[in-house]
């Protein structure tokens, strides 16, 4: 199941294509965020 | 985000000319399991969507296997309310 609204999002520290590392502590206090989970590239959604 | 290694990710980021990071989880799933959207048969995570606040709470969680209008149409409407 997954997380559910009000709970703590879990800290992520990915790379994006060009390598450059993104995380949420990099939004947080400044932006909202979606994140979103899809299977693999070149697939719809 | 997905769990294809990078040089997928460039490709598919050059052919949709996106505008915001598309995320590598490869090769550790690791916030895809963080995040319980995580399958291991077959080894792929579901189709969820999450709206993080600014404080780091989660505001918005869409699911949907088959409806991918759905997610970008609510996605963006909770955050607009939270803007």
């Amino acid at each position: 199941m997954p997380l559910k609204v009000g709970d703590a999002a879990p800290e992520f520290a990915l790379r994006d294509a060009n390598r450059n590392k993104v995380s949420l502590a990099d939004f947080t206090g400044r932006k909202t965020v979606v994140l979103a989970f899809y299977i693999l590239a070149f697939t719809p959604g | 985000m997905s769990v294809d290694p990078f040089p997928s990710q460039g490709a598919f980021a050059k052919e949709l000319e996106v505008q915001f990071p598309l995320l590598s989880d490869w090769p550790s799933y690791k916030t895809a399991k963080d995040y319980q959207v995580w399958r291991e048969s077959p080894p792929l995570p579901a189709r969820v969507t999450y709206v993080i606040d600014k404080e780091g709470i989660i505001r918005g969680v869409i699911e949907s296997e088959t409806d991918m209008e759905l997610h970008s149409r609510e996605a963006l409407k909770i955050a607009k309310d939270l803007a």
